[in-house]
């Protein structure tokens, strides 16, 4: 994953919020936007919902940061957050297709050779346009998952989250953490048929 | 280990999420086991894939949006704060506190003319469309163009294009063009207005040699231009309440906006494609000579509160000492003053200050002492009570100067050190200090600590009016 621009840690912004609150919610907000955003519109699939997701989030935070104790807990509390208003969004749309473990999904013929790659691990530096490509397919692959592995799958393999962290935000314990993060990630190789 | 206990720990076993003696079993387990040796590949391969997706950014706009948000929701709690500190039912007129008999004998001419002021404020209309000042105070003056010569900066001076005001230390000016615009002019500006929005054009631009500026925008702004350039910067106006400071000795300029929006770029031989930026609500740039803006960050809570002074250009201030601007006004102060407290609406003050008015006319009128003192001590309780930064400066400056005239000198120390220390920002800390440094001079006797807190004066507040007051008192002292 790429990293943020902002490298100041959790403790920094926690002190930054204890002293000034504005400066503190600024580097919060900076350090984390882009990635809310992005972890928003793998759970609702729509970019312009994701973003006013994310502002109702960002203004949640606003409104309650001075009751925030805890440095440790920042980047969970924020996730947390946009988590709950992206599984509200969920409940209220009728747009959550099922997609069982064992169930194929059909990506199109044309695919093949880029399935291949992935599967391969044979991207080189020239294959810039092909990467992009499996880039498409593979978001693709993630947003036919049932949410509970999409989101799973975000946390740890995109946003880098320990199983601990994880759980924190999915509200659960780190081993269901783990058992989820299997099955999503086998249901995705059996997209890309690999074995 | 058991090969379903092992496939099942696959995840964990990759994510590095396993005690060190689990991973062990399981390595030894993979030694023999193809099939979970494959599952791990395969596993890694989608984690490794996953993890190389770019995390895009936001759409342009969002950032702008955001900020607008988080400024409506500031507006909204500071209005709920307004709202949940208590009503003043002060009467209809104006109500003076003072604690002398001395001053008592001015007080009815004082005051008159101090309504006298209020209604002529409120009576006049601007009818012309145009620029007007509309309040001021302390030194300053406009360049006329008309009359070729400075003129005193009074309410109802209509200003016109290339006139010029240049403010003193202490001096504030507020100017309305009616339904366009209001902008308020602290100390030591100065102020070219190059161009005025009139019925044939629609272009403001005012050039600002240094100062402060709270400029807010009316409805009937809209579809007009208004362009502000400083020695390092230019901006332009979208429709907005903002705050600009130029320090032309270190050639910077400060932006920062409360609502809607200005684009400033830098000035001078810039080689930078980002040379402009749009500062939104909620943001503030700040624009070295030469050099592009800064990118644009949130404001500060300090400087939120600066802010707050844009909704309150043209009003005239709740309380008041009756002193002046001049050196004498720490004698003033401490005769004592007078503390004007004129009512008006929305009322701010709490109905407990009305009550501490009667109490000291009651003392004054009966010479008594002991409700002297007790209405002093009722008025120290309520300024803890009711913390109102608006008021506690002058509040306190009176209370200092009340409990020196009470000879309870020490109390009279406390109030003044309190206003030091809560307000350093305020312009009337040079006032306090030197007010402080006579109590211990000429109450106390204590001509060194007095003689310390002159030096004080020299030293941080060498341009203040108590400058002077402060120099011929160490040359007495020493």
């Amino acid at each position: 994953m790429r990293k943020s621009q902002d490298h100041l840690s959790d403790g920094d912004i926690f002190k930054l919020i204890t002293d000034d609150k504005q400066k503190g919610f600024d580097r919060l907000y900076r350090k984390y936007v882009d990635r809310i955003i992005n972890y928003a519109f793998y759970l609702v699939k729509k970019r312009y919902i994701a973003e006013e997701l994310t502002q109702e989030a960002f203004l949640c935070a606003y409104r309650d940061i001075e009751n925030f104790r805890s440095d440790s807990k920042i980047s969970t509390w924020i996730y947390t957050i946009v988590r709950n208003l992206a599984y509200n969004w969920l409940k209220h749309s009728k747009y959550e297709p099922k997609i069982s473990v064992d169930q194929k999904i059909n990506l199109g013929d044309g695919e093949a050779a880029l399935i291949e790659a992935i599967a391969n691990n044979s991207l080189g530096p020239d294959e810039i346009t092909s990467k992009k490509e499996i880039d498409v397919l593979l978001k693709k692959a993630i947003s036919t998952l049932e949410v509970k592995y999409r989101d799973v799958i975000i946390l740890c393999d995109l946003h880098e989250f320990s199983y601990k962290k994880a759980g924190e935000i999915l509200s659960c314990n780190p081993e269901a953490v783990g058992m989820r993060l299997m099955r999503a990630r086998k249901m995705l190789a059996a997209v890309f048929k690999i074995d | 280990m058991e090969h379903r206990d092992c496939f099942s720990k696959l995840s964990a076993y990759l994510d590095k999420e396993l005690e060190a003696e689990e991973r062990r079993r399981m390595e030894l387990h993979f030694a023999n086991c193809f099939e979970c040796k494959i599952e791990l590949e395969c596993l890694k391969k989608i984690k490794q894939a996953v993890n190389a997706l770019p995390i895009e950014k936001r759409s342009v706009g969002f950032d702008a949006k955001m900020h607008q948000l988080i400024a409506n929701e500031r507006i909204v709690l500071n209005k709920k704060q307004q709202e949940q500190k208590p009503k003043s039912t002060l009467p209809e007129t104006g109500k003076s506190i003072w604690s002398s008999n001395a001053i008592k004998v001015g007080l009815s001419l004082v005051a008159a003319s101090f309504v006298l002021a209020i209604g002529l404020r409120l009576l006049w209309q601007p009818e012309r469309f145009g620029p007007v000042i509309i309040a001021s105070r302390g030194l300053a003056q406009v360049y006329s163009q008309k009359q070729a010569k400075w003129i005193p900066a009074k309410p109802g001076l209509n200003i016109s294009k290339n006139d010029q005001l240049r403010l003193a230390a202490y001096a504030q000016v507020d100017i309305e063009a009616k339904e366009y615009y209001s902008i308020r002019v602290k100390e030591n500006s100065e102020i070219l207005f190059i161009q005025l929005a009139g019925k044939s054009n629609k272009t403001t631009m005012l050039n600002v040699k240094s100062g402060n500026l709270f400029i807010k925008t009316e409805p009937g702004f809209k579809g007009s231009d208004m362009y502000i350039k400083t020695p390092s910067a230019k901006a332009t106006v979208i429709g907005t309440a903002f705050v600009l400071q130029v320090n032309p000795e270190q050639n910077l300029t400060w932006l920062g906006v409360l609502k809607g929006a200005v684009a400033i770029e830098g000035v001078g031989e810039i080689e930078n494609t980002l040379n402009r930026v749009v500062v939104s609500s909620g943001e503030k740039t700040t624009i070295k000579r030469g050099d592009p803006p800064a990118l644009p960050e949130f404001l500060s809570d300090k400087e939120w509160q600066l802010m707050d002074e844009l909704y309150h250009i043209g009003e005239l201030p709740q309380v008041a000492l009756l002193i002046g601007t001049s050196s004498k006004r720490v004698e003033e102060l401490m005769a004592p003053c007078m503390l004007y407290v004129y009512d008006k609406e929305p009322r701010t003050l709490p109905k407990e200050f009305e009550d501490v008015v009667v109490n000291i006319t009651e003392a004054v009128r009966k010479n008594d002492m002991s409700l002297h003192e007790r209405a002093a001590n009722r008025l120290r309780d309520l300024i803890k009570k009711y913390p109102n930064p608006k008021y506690n400066v002058q509040f306190l400056l009176f209370l200092g100067a009340y409990y020196n005239y009470l000879d309870a000198y020490e109390q009279s120390i406390s109030c003044f050190e309190e206003m030091v220390k809560d307000f350093p920002d305020s312009n009337l800390v040079s006032l306090a200090l030197c007010a402080e440094a006579i109590v211990y001079h000429k109450s106390l006797k204590d001509k060194e600590k007095a003689v310390q807190l002159y030096r004080n004066i020299l030293d941080l507040y060498k341009n203040s009016p108590e400058a002077e007051h402060a120099k011929g008192a160490i040359s007495n002292l020493t």
